[in-house]
């Protein structure tokens, strides 16, 4: 059974290969110049004005946890969706329909929730 | 060969995890930890549970790896030699208290482990190898286990809702300049 | 589907719960955040519709009887009384909220849904036997919470509130997952029931069976998940997060926390002990194990009740006061369960319910105070008692009941508790309660004696009748319920009855 997670394996190992070969490649073998004009900031040609550090928004941090929610939910939708003409034939179709359709409604509150609050929107 | 994957990958994960605490940037901390998860995936499939390492990898080192990230950007986090240098502790009394804590609990796993205080056998399900075809769980979920399965509909509302209103700056709320917010209505008649 | 339908009749209050959660979250959208006011007159209807459906619930269940709803939630007199008075808590939260005069009045629809999502939290911990429900429970209940504690942005307290139930809440729900997952890996199932006496054929291995073969894993187990409740419940030394979540949070949601949260821990709790260890029927080891686990919660009760009373002394506002007091409350209903028996039990019921009328009056004048003058410290109440004597005297009838003194139903509970310790041959446990309560006379009459031995200032006419209203009620049931309470007893009493055979229950479809 463990056999057939091989080509997983193959394939981790062939990026990392690929990902870390580059880098190890272009050090190894790329063109080295050091000056004083290459080691300042880049800010299309123009010189920086003030500081790396910008005040970030906190949306980012809404948008990742609404991501995860959603995430968690079509997880546990995806055993329904394999399972589902096993349950129709089995005659259990129509029952099962009603509790994933109660979950996805109440969900589905929660995202009209999100929708109306502006949460999908970006402000400032 | 199996039992070689397991030790290498129970060596990986807690060497990641090592690598989480001890580490001084905290972006090379949740590298670390992605790390860890792999891991941990990794063993998922080597115990037989294919979902179960799918659902690691899909939601641990998907998205809350992500929130990491983005916590630490927000917050600006910056070397952690540089914090301690600004704060001044580096063996203080409250981490002393929490390495102890840590050295008792790994003693304690290793007795555990060695036998003393009785020895755990396996029970038949961990034995068997689990349930974890689709299907299966499939048919678990959505019998035996449905009132979880709609509680847990429930928990992602709440979460929602919760964090809109912690998040959110919302219509009902303009407030002139300078104001905190709070208290919106200083104890007088309204 | 018949079958089906009988079921989903069973656990109507939940069902309607979260019918009435997703109707007011919808109508706060549709309305954009006006008319909150309706929406808690609807809060208070629907709640009052569960109130109605779960006394009839009380009514149909026997004295003793307990059916199963998908195999999964328990209806019995335990959980339909915790249901009961955690309904009828929540509806006086609604009030608060609603009496709160430092709180807008619009754009807070998102209050009295997460109210009410705690609320189902609570209804599926306190009446399941599975390990799993009663954790997804536990979480709503927490994730509620954590939203609610942190509801006021602008104020620093209560964002530093939210922060600190999140980190440690986080950290209890992953131990006690943790012992949940090695109690399954012991013993083979997450049903408590079935773990307290064992299946057939030897598996699922009982938990005392696994006992005498590997203590020290059992062990660790049931201690990591006794330490998931204990942070519910705030018993020392998982009580860190109490007060300054407390003194954060606003008014009504301290409230929420402090009473029904609390009991639900404890309801929690009650089951769990009572199921692994108060097995009838099983043989001796149970009640050898079982003595230990009392010896465990005897110590854990008396170091509770003493740290709780001694931190209260020194504080200088009234919320922290509460705060510290519900812990020293904890201690002394902690006693009850340490005595392992089912009179202990259904003590530790009675105070529960006692503790539900005394620290909702208690927040309630907090409310009042805190909308005149803008403050929680206990100098600002200098006087006030001259200025608003309805209220104040009702205070008073609190802070008596509270520090346990005749004649309010906290002396009753609190006789009920020490009469069940002696009995049980705890006399030392008892000894340091009687203490602790001389202790809390101390700090709760500093209350008093700042509301009336000050000089009297002239009188202004009462500005906050309904709340008023609210508090006198509640203090009214306070002092009647400590002499006509053999209603309360009764039904305090029959409540653990259920837990001792609610293991014997019809087949799940």
């Amino acid at each position: 059974m463990l056999t057939s997670y091989g080509p997983i394996l193959v394939l981790i190992a062939v990026v990392l290969a690929f990902a870390v070969g580059n880098i190890i490649i272009s050090e190894l073998f790329g063109k080295k110049t050091i000056s004083i004009a290459k080691g300042d900031p880049y800010e299309c040609g123009s010189r920086p004005v003030g500081g790396a550090r910008l005040r970030l928004s906190i949306h980012f941090y809404l948008v990742a946890v609404l991501f995860i929610l959603f995430d968690v939910e079509s997880l546990l939708l995806i055993p329904w969706a394999v399972a589902a003409r096993g349950f129709a034939g089995a005659g259990v179709g129509g029952v099962v329909f009603a509790e994933v359709l109660g979950f996805v409604a109440v969900l589905g509150v929660g995202l009209a929730y999100v929708w109306r609050k502006g949460g999908l929107r970006w402000d400032r | 060969m199996a039992e070689l994957l397991f030790y290498l990958l129970s060596l990986g994960a807690i060497g990641f995890g090592i690598g989480v605490i001890r580490t001084h940037m905290p972006l090379y901390s949740v590298l670390s930890l992605l790390g860890t998860f792999f891991c941990l995936a990794g063993i998922y499939l080597l115990a037989g549970f294919p979902f179960l390492a799918a659902t690691q990898l899909l939601v641990y080192a998907g998205a809350i790896m992500v929130l990491f990230l983005f916590v630490i950007m927000l917050l600006n986090l910056g070397d952690r030699d540089e914090l301690n240098r600004q704060t001044g502790v580096a063996l203080s009394g409250p981490r002393l208290a929490a390495a102890g804590i840590c050295a008792g609990l790994l003693g304690l796993a290793g007795l555990i482990a060695a036998g003393w205080g009785g020895k755990v056998t396996p029970t038949e399900a961990v034995a068997a190898g689990g349930v974890d075809r689709l299907n299966d769980i499939a048919e678990v979920l959505f019998g035996r286990y449905m009132l979880p399965f709609e509680a847990a509909s429930l928990l992602l509302l709440a979460t929602m809702v919760g964090v809109m209103s912690l998040a959110k700056r919302q219509r009902g709320e303009e407030t002139e300049a300078g104001d905190t917010g709070w208290p919106w209505h200083k104890g007088v008649e309204q | 589907m018949n079958d089906y339908l009988v079921q989903l009749g069973r656990i109507a209050p939940e069902a309607v719960l979260t019918v009435l959660a997703l109707v007011i979250l919808t109508w706060d959208l549709v309305t954009k955040g006006r008319d909150c006011r309706r929406l808690a007159y609807g809060t208070l209807a629907g709640l009052g519709l569960v109130v109605w459906l779960l006394c009839g619930q009380w009514a149909s269940l026997g004295e003793t009887g307990a059916v199963s709803a998908f195999g999964m939630v328990t209806v019995d007199r335990f959980g339909t009384f915790f249901k009961l008075f955690t309904a009828l808590a929540l509806m006086v939260v609604v009030l608060l909220v609603l009496f709160d005069r430092r709180e807008r009045k619009h754009g807070i629809g998102e209050y009295y849904f997460l109210l009410i999502g705690a609320a189902i939290g609570i209804f599926f911990m306190v009446s399941t036997n599975n390990l799993l429900l009663l954790m997804l429970g536990l979480e709503l209940l927490s994730l509620a919470s954590y939203s609610l504690a942190g509801f006021h942005k602008g104020s620093q307290r209560s964002a530093e509130a939210s922060l600190k139930y999140i980190v440690f809440g986080g950290l209890s729900a992953g131990i006690m997952l943790y012992g949940i997952s090695l109690l399954y890996g012991l013993t083979g199932t997450i049903d408590l029931s079935v773990m307290g006496r064992g299946g057939e054929g030897g598996y699922p291995v009982g938990l005392v069976a696994q006992f005498a073969v590997s203590p020290i894993p059992v062990a660790v187990a049931v201690v990591l998940v006794l330490a998931g409740f204990a942070y519910k419940a705030s018993i020392v030394p998982f009580h860190f997060w109490t007060p300054d979540v407390y003194e954060g949070a606003p008014t009504p949601v301290t409230t929420f926390l402090a009473v029904a949260s609390k009991a639900a821990g404890f309801a929690a709790l009650l089951r769990f002990v009572g199921a692994l260890f108060l097995v009838d029927g099983v043989q001796e080891a149970v009640h050898a194990y079982g003595a230990r686990i009392g010896l465990l919660l005897a110590i854990l009760s008396a170091v509770t009740m003493t740290l709780g009373n001694l931190s209260a002394m020194r504080q200088r506002s009234l919320k922290r006061l509460l705060a510290y007091s519900s812990i020293a409350h904890a201690g002394y209903v902690l006693m009850g369960l340490a005595v392992m028996t089912e009179a202990g039990f259904s003590a530790s019921v009675f105070y529960l319910a006692a503790y539900y009328f005394m620290n909702l009056g208690a927040f309630a004048f907090l409310l009042y105070f805190e909308g005149e003058t803008n403050s929680d410290e206990i100098d600002s109440l200098k006087g006030m008692g001259w200025r608003h004597p309805v209220v104040a005297w009702a205070m008073v009838a609190f802070l008596v009941s509270l520090a346990g003194l005749p004649p309010t139903v906290g002396f009753y509970g609190k006789l009920l508790l020490f009469y069940e310790g002696v009995d049980a041959g705890l006399g030392w446990l008892v000894f340091i309660a009687a203490l602790n309560s001389v202790i809390s006379l101390f700090y709760y009459f500093r209350v008093a004696k700042a509301l009336f031995l000050t000089e009297p200032v002239e009188r202004v006419p009462n500005r906050q009748p309904a709340l008023t209203g609210l508090i006198v009620g509640l203090s009214v049931l306070t002092v009647v319920t400590g002499i006509f309470n053999s209603a309360l007893q009764r039904w305090s009493g029959e409540a653990p009855r259920a837990l001792g055979i609610s293991d014997q229950l019809e087949e799940p479809h």
